[in-house]
């Protein structure tokens, strides 16, 4: 059985105007995906395509217009208040932007402590520790618990948002553009980190991006939002080929691992993309 | 006769904390010649920004430029008179270069004003402008604010503006880094393009090695706000000599399957 599913989700925002009458803007259309337990799903797209909008459906901060979404075969709507605590502990997302992601009055072990006081039974102490493993485990140091935001730079943030997201244990994370305002290293090194907990634990991951060149490094299936729907979905092992012409302008638009006339002796006539073998 | 080289020397930018004085910027030096694309590259942090802050005098409060000199074609002028006759901007977020409440053509009247030229040079300049960075139907983006724009198209608008004046050299601070990866290549492809007609000389700011191997021909790279090296393109992905250059490299090229020889 899938962990979360979307069936048939339609979903508009109303655009309202000072001057003359609002407008409805459709903004998903028919979307059908579901994601099943320890995989990594990429939701690739341009900007604009209603990715971030079918994440928000996803974890319920909204409820779509028409369509229903599933958490282990319930329907969101449905669920009683103990099973929405087990979805909320389930699933959890990081988004893109640390720093409006935290309260910069409270401090980085406040801010990862959050979750456990509302979704669990923890007492302080226990919380406590569970913060410094847990800062741990996103390879920072558990003496940053005391630590306020503006303390720690862009990358180290991220992880803080991360290690929020894995304090309820939880099976699913959505991570909406979670690397995209890092620099490259961090962003391979944060991807890494994630793929290592993923081993430990089976969590699943959803992926939401523009950059196939990440795709196909961390992702075992993608797929390809153009308009407001899905378009393609393929699985990823190692190079992915696009077919859709959404999917073709994201695939030409990568940018060139050499410059251009390089003449590396052991790449010479190599011009192919070679990407690593990601986990299937 | 258009200036050929811009050059800073001895570039230092520091701050004061707690009475103590910190190097943000340490003696950088940087040769930009026109017709040529130079990249400056460095972790988040290293003083990339800064030092192009600091050549256009636009530093943020607390920053202080503490020596440097720049020249033109080897004659010594003044960083005041850098900014906007000789080098031109653009910057990371368009939408946050912009004032919400003007349109587009607000805008471009304040660049006319403070470059000096008629304000009333007529639209047909600006058309003509907008037109040239590829945008479409510029008379009716003359109209818009920035908030019925996208991020591609802001962008777009203020590589035109930067090029109103005409200036021989354009600072570009991570051009293309909050856009999506369509949008980025057209951006590349526009900046490529200022420099085969226009042969301007461009200053790229920027941390993703892709956007390096598609643009640039020299490479500068930075760490702690020093120039740890600095070569042609083709050398430092070829056979990087500093370890935050193989690094970069490693991490870009990793990306693709590949490593650093």
């Amino acid at each position: 059985m899938s962990l979360l599913s979307a069936h048939d989700i339609t979903h508009g925002y109303r655009r309202s105007s000072l001057l003359g009458p609002s407008r409805y803007q459709a903004v998903l259309k028919d979307v059908s995906m579901d994601i099943n337990q320890g995989e990594t799903l990429a939701l690739l797209g341009r900007s604009g395509c209603g990715k971030s909008t079918l994440a928000r459906l996803l974890i319920g901060l909204e409820t779509p217009t028409r369509g229903v979404v599933r958490f282990k075969g319930q329907s969101l709507n449905r669920l009683s208040s103990a099973d929405r605590r087990a979805m909320r502990c389930a699933v959890q997302m990081v988004f893109q932007d640390s720093i409006s992601a935290v309260n910069p009055r409270k401090t980085v072990g406040d801010i990862i402590a959050e979750p456990l006081r509302h979704l669990t039974d923890m007492t302080a102490e226990q919380q406590n520790r569970r913060v410094a493993a847990l800062l741990e485990s996103v390879e920072l140091s558990a003496g940053d618990a005391q630590k306020h935001p503006v303390a720690m730079s862009g990358g180290q943030l991220q992880r803080v948002c991360i290690a929020r997201a894995l304090a309820p244990n939880p099976s699913l994370v959505i991570l909406d553009e979670a690397v995209s305002n890092l620099d490259l290293l961090l962003q391979i090194q944060t991807l890494d980190l994630l793929r290592g907990l993923q081993e430990k634990s089976g969590l699943s991951f959803l992926f939401i991006t523009h950059d196939l060149r990440l795709v196909e490094r961390f992702c075992s299936r993608v797929l390809v939002m153009d308009g407001g729907r899905i378009v393609e979905e393929t699985r990823v092992h190692g190079q992915v080929h696009l077919v859709h012409p959404a999917g073709k302008l994201l695939q030409d638009a990568i940018l060139p691992a050499w410059p251009k006339g390089c003449v590396n002796p052991d790449h010479v006539g190599k011009t192919d993309r070679q990407p690593m073998v990601a986990n299937f | 006769m258009a200036p050929s080289t811009l050059s800073i020397a001895n570039l230092t930018v520091t701050t004061q904390k707690n009475g103590e004085i910190r190097k943000l910027v340490d003696g950088l030096s940087l040769d930009i010649a026109s017709g040529r694309v130079l990249a400056l590259v460095g972790a988040s942090g290293s003083g990339k920004s800064l030092s192009c802050a600091a050549c256009l005098d636009v530093l943020p409060a607390g920053v202080m430029r503490q020596s440097g000199q720049v020249t033109l074609d080897g004659a010594g002028v003044d960083f005041a008179t850098l900014r906007g006759r000789i080098v031109s901007s653009i910057m990371q977020n368009p939408r946050s270069a912009f004032n919400p409440v003007m349109t587009m053509k607000a805008h471009a009247r304040e660049t006319l004003k403070a470059l000096g030229l008629p304000r009333d040079a007529g639209n047909a300049r600006l058309i003509a402008a907008f037109e040239d960075v590829g945008l479409e139907e510029p008379e009716h983006i003359l109209d818009l604010h920035p908030f019925e724009m996208s991020g591609g198209m802001l962008q777009r608008v203020m590589i035109a503006l930067a090029l109103l004046g005409d200036p021989p050299f354009l600072f570009a601070d991570e051009p293309t880094t909050d856009l999506d990866l369509v949008v980025q290549k057209h951006i590349l492809d526009l900046l490529e393009g200022v420099v085969m007609r226009r042969g301007m000389g461009i200053l790229l700011v920027t941390h993703d090695m892709g956007v390096v191997a598609r643009l640039a021909d020299d490479v500068a790279v930075m760490d702690a706000g020093k120039i740890v090296e600095q070569a042609p393109v083709h050398q430092v992905f070829e056979r990087p000599s500093h370890q935050i250059t193989r690094n970069l490299v490693a991490a870009h090229l990793s990306l693709y399957g590949q490593e650093v020889s």
